[in-house]
């Protein structure tokens, strides 16, 4: 860290109390386990030697193109030094989280029904960002602290056991967590930092900006005249001047259901997940309808139809009925415009029948004359099923790209998509 | 009866973290990132990445632009051919520009060896003009000034004054190369040659004066220059940056088309036809003839959808070694380039040199480069000296610098296809009788030809004080 700001403090104080012992309350009774807890800390991070100063590539790559044919230095037999594109920040200060936790376990009967409760408060105070530049500055990247992030939650967890015999057993299991993230202050001489992109034609950069949540798309959108849209002479929809800011990453919740059952040597298991809300930027969607191979190509059955509900401005200003045609390839392959960077912005929403599983352990009596001590035999599936929004025939929400910058995430970069598998699995242990 | 233990447990944790010493810092340096640089290392990453900018950006794209080239066979027709773009197609080239070259110039420029800092101011020149040609108004004042003053969005500046600031950094250029110290094989360009390096100014300011030739009364300044002397004139005096042409040093073309399908492209008709109405010599050094057919068979530009599709690139003509290969040099200023400029500087404004006698040396320095015999009959031939208005010279000067410029400075050919085409001798652009015709597949109107590169998305998207995205048919400050 620089010199002024390179020492810095961090403490934490925790407390609990387990109130069924204070209350000494009976522990086979319909409350039988009771905890309050409750912490307050704060932690720190400082930047790596290089997000502080400026340096020098030593033999710089002056362009990738792959299959060897890469052009490099030294060039003509002679070394190079190039001015790094990521300048170094001497003003960056240490990041400070403070985090304040409250929250409380509660048992039912005999511990049956578990509930674990917890509300979090962590303040990020001048967080280590990458930040993106343009490059007329003469660099592309540097480092630069968000003023202050709040992430606020609930986590909320539910384990309940209806049935505990000694041939049977059968557990639920629960979770549910929320978290509202919000970028509450930059720096006095700004409120936006971009940390990601641009990314395809639609022009989506990714930005943490004062009032909303960290990762924000923005980009420009189709220009709406009263509810219609704009389309140019050549019937081709216009894009706004300006960008939007368009939804983030950040779930509205995740959730989570398990379930075993557990009869004699039999064993039956099954997880689901769940996240609910967020946007992700699908490049998948983008190459796909720029080749004409996305269903969405199909529009107008590739002959020349005019797009519904579109006008035209006229010389005057006023706006006409748009009667121009245009086919798909014009308005995928040829406008590079499609509808704005937001069509490419999908519901990152996902229900997913992760995994099941069939076990039968064989009983120590019949394999007691032989030197095998344990021996299981498992059927198991992953990735059963994903429930997507509608919207999402392209790409699995969850997989973010390669080669995005610090903290940016919510990018699909076509990637091979998580395959469903089946097994057996049979275990030996000597 | 209340437990106290039972009830409460607190838990104290303290920490303290103090980061690095300096003598800890000095262990934590990664070998191929350094603190510090000397001016000649980076002087020779300058050339390098402007190198690349040129050939592996600007002349690419201008082989279709000025009609040398166009689409062939088996590939799909591109976005180029068709005037269809966005600003994604031009990121590459300005971030290899401001932050590969120019980053690189001005460190150099601001640091002790004066020699190299001269150098530097005029390589600088040489990039500004070229950006303001490609983009109209760029960061210029406030660009690159992302280590000294913080500034994250630097202010576009109007293309005419940046051009304004040009000449004085030429002439801050000159009045250092005459430093102590030495300069070596880390400049590409001349080796150090400092005698090189003015010659290679006073050509630069002729080109930047006479860009403004139909704007702006430039009279004077070109007959001041041009009575001083001192330009590129040979093939001893060109500016190159030369490739070796071994793995990681290809030509920046060459390499950008090998990386995935080899050249694609064909000999265009614009210039192809043109050549073979001329009877100029100089045909087989620009195209091959057709493997095939073993004549010359080239696509009216933007056309390959209308050939035959059986047809493969070996039906037709493709670029000679001259302009497409491995090895090829880099050519900044070329002496037929100058010689043109010398002749248009003449016939404009009466200036020392005869327009006649450059007219036709550029001709025959061309012939010379491009290892063609008879450059100076086949100047002759055309009968510069007979020609009365300026009219009538302006077009046989800007139509031999486009012929001339096949193969080895097709960027700046498009610069100056678009100078040369005045509304009063449309010769480039008119839609019938123009050189320039328009492509099968262009979006654009007849005789309507971009004029201009659209801005990068990256400066849209990063640079709050970028100007709004334009389109390909608005022009910069000198075309008219």
């Amino acid at each position: 860290m620089p010199k002024g700001n390179n020492g810095f403090f961090y403490q934490s104080l925790a407390g609990s109390a387990v109130l069924s012992d204070f209350l000494e309350l009976d522990e086979h009774g319909p409350v039988s386990f009771w905890k309050f807890r409750a912490s307050y800390g704060t932690t720190g991070k400082d930047a790596s030697l290089y997000l502080l100063a400026s340096t020098f590539d030593g033999s710089p790559t002056i362009q990738t193109f792959g299959n060897n044919h890469d052009i490099f230095f030294p060039l003509n037999g002679q070394p190079g030094f190039s001015v790094n594109n990521q300048i170094g920040n001497p003003n960056l200060k240490p990041e400070l989280t403070t985090s304040f936790e409250i929250g409380t376990d509660i048992g039912f009967w005999d511990n049956r029904l578990n509930i674990e409760y917890t509300y979090y408060n962590n303040v990020h105070s001048n967080q280590i960002i990458t930040v993106n530049l343009p490059v007329s500055t003469g660099y592309s990247l540097t480092s630069a602290n968000i003023g202050e992030m709040t992430n606020k939650g609930h986590e909320l967890g539910l384990r309940f056991n209806p049935i505990r015999t000694s041939n049977f057993t059968w557990n639920l299991n629960a979770t549910y967590s929320r978290n509202v993230n919000e970028v509450v202050k930059i720096s006095e001489a700004q409120d936006e930092l971009v940390v990601g992109g641009p990314y395809t034609n639609g022009s989506i950069s990714i930005v943490a900006k004062e009032g909303l949540p960290y990762g924000t798309f923005r980009s420009t959108v189709p220009k709406m005249v009263d509810g219609k849209m704009v389309v140019d002479e050549n019937g081709i929809p216009v894009l706004t001047a300006d960008e939007e800011y368009l939804g983030s990453y950040q779930p509205k919740f995740l959730a989570s259901f398990g379930t075993n059952f557990t009869y004699r040597g039999f064993r039956l298991s099954a997880l689901i997940d769940m996240k609910k809300g967020g946007t992700f930027l699908s490049i998948t969607k983008n190459q796909t309808e720029f080749n004409g191979t996305a269903l969405t190509t199909l529009v107008g059955d590739r002959e020349p139809f005019v797009i519904p509900n579109t006008v035209v401005e006229q010389a005057d200003g006023s706006y006409a009925e748009n009667k121009t045609e245009v086919t798909a390839q014009d308005l995928y392959a040829v406008s590079d415009i499609y509808f704005g960077g937001n069509s490419v912005l999908l519901d990152a929403s996902y229900i997913k029948f992760r995994e099941l599983t069939f076990g039968y352990s064989f009983p120590k009596k019949l394999i007691s004359k032989t030197p095998i001590s344990q021996l299981n035999i498992d059927l198991y599936a992953s990735n059963l099923k994903f429930w997507l929004p509608s919207e999402n025939t392209f790409a699995d929400p969850e997989i973010n790209g390669p080669s995005l910058n610090g903290n940016a995430t919510g990018v699909e970069t076509t990637q091979t998509p998580p395959a469903r598998s089946y097994g057996i699995k049979l275990g030996i242990v000597f | 009866m209340i437990n106290i233990k039972k009830f409460l447990i607190i838990l104290f944790t303290f920490g303290m973290f103090a980061s690095c010493t300096d003598d800890l810092a000095d262990l934590n340096i990664d070998p191929n990132k350094s603190p510090s640089a000397n001016p000649a290392e980076v002087l020779s990453s300058a050339q390098g990445f402007l190198g690349y900018v040129i050939d592996g950006q600007y002349n690419v794209r201008s082989a279709l632009w000025a009609q040398y080239w166009t689409w062939g066979p088996g590939v799909a027709i591109g976005n180029i051919e068709r005037y269809v773009s966005d600003g994604t197609d031009y990121d590459n080239g300005w971030a290899r520009m401001y932050s590969g070259s120019l980053a690189d110039l001005d460190f150099v420029e601001k640091s002790d060896s004066k020699v190299h800092a001269g150098i530097a101011k005029i390589i600088k020149a040489y990039s500004f003009q070229l950006l303001v040609d490609h983009f109209g108004n760029i960061p210029f004042t406030e660009a690159l000034s992302g280590a000294t003053e913080g500034n994250f969005a630097p202010k576009y500046d109007n293309g005419q004054d940046v051009y304004n600031a040009l000449i004085p950094l030429i002439d801050k250029g000159i009045a250092l190369l005459g430093s102590n110290g030495t300069v070596g094989p880390e400049d590409f360009i001349y080796g150090g040659s400092v005698a090189n390096w003015t010659k290679f100014a006073n050509s630069l300011k002729l080109k930047i004066l006479l860009r403004q030739a139909n704007v702006k009364d430039v009279a004077a300044e070109v007959k001041a220059l041009v009575a001083g002397g001192n330009f590129i004139s040979s093939a001893s005096d060109m500016a190159k940056i030369p490739f070796a042409g071994t793995s990681g040093n290809e030509n920046p073309m060459y390499a950008a088309f090998e990386r995935s399908l080899g050249l694609f492209y064909i000999a265009s008709n614009s210039s192809l036809l043109h050549l073979q109405e001329t009877n100029d010599p100089r045909l087989p050094a620009f195209y091959n003839v057709s493997t095939a057919s073993k004549s010359y068979v080239g696509i009216t530009q933007g056309s390959i959808d209308n050939e035959p599709f059986t047809n493969s690139k070996a039906n037709y003509s493709v670029a000679g070694s001259i302009a497409y290969g491995k090895a090829n040099d880099v050519i900044l200023m070329s002496p037929w380039e100058v010689w043109f400029l010398r002749a248009e500087a003449a016939a404009r404004y009466g200036t020392a040199d005869n327009a006649t006698t450059a007219f036709n040396s550029a001709i025959a320095s061309n012939f010379t480069y491009l290892g063609v015999a008879g450059g100076d009959a086949f100047a002759t031939s055309l009968k510069f000296s007979t020609l009365s208005s300026l009219k009538d010279k302006l077009k046989a000067i800007g139509t031999q610098k486009w012929v001339s410029m096949n193969g080895t400075q097709e960027d700046e050919s498009w610069i100056e296809t678009r100078r040369f085409n005045t509304p009063d001798n449309p010769f480039f652009y008119d839609p019938t009788s123009g050189l320039m015709k328009k492509p099968a597949i262009s979006v654009l109107g007849a005789g309507v030809h971009p004029s201009v590169w659209l801005y990068p998305q990256t400066e849209m998207s990063l640079n709050s004080s970028a100007p709004p995205q334009r389109t390909l048919t608005d022009k910069v400050f000198w075309d008219n």
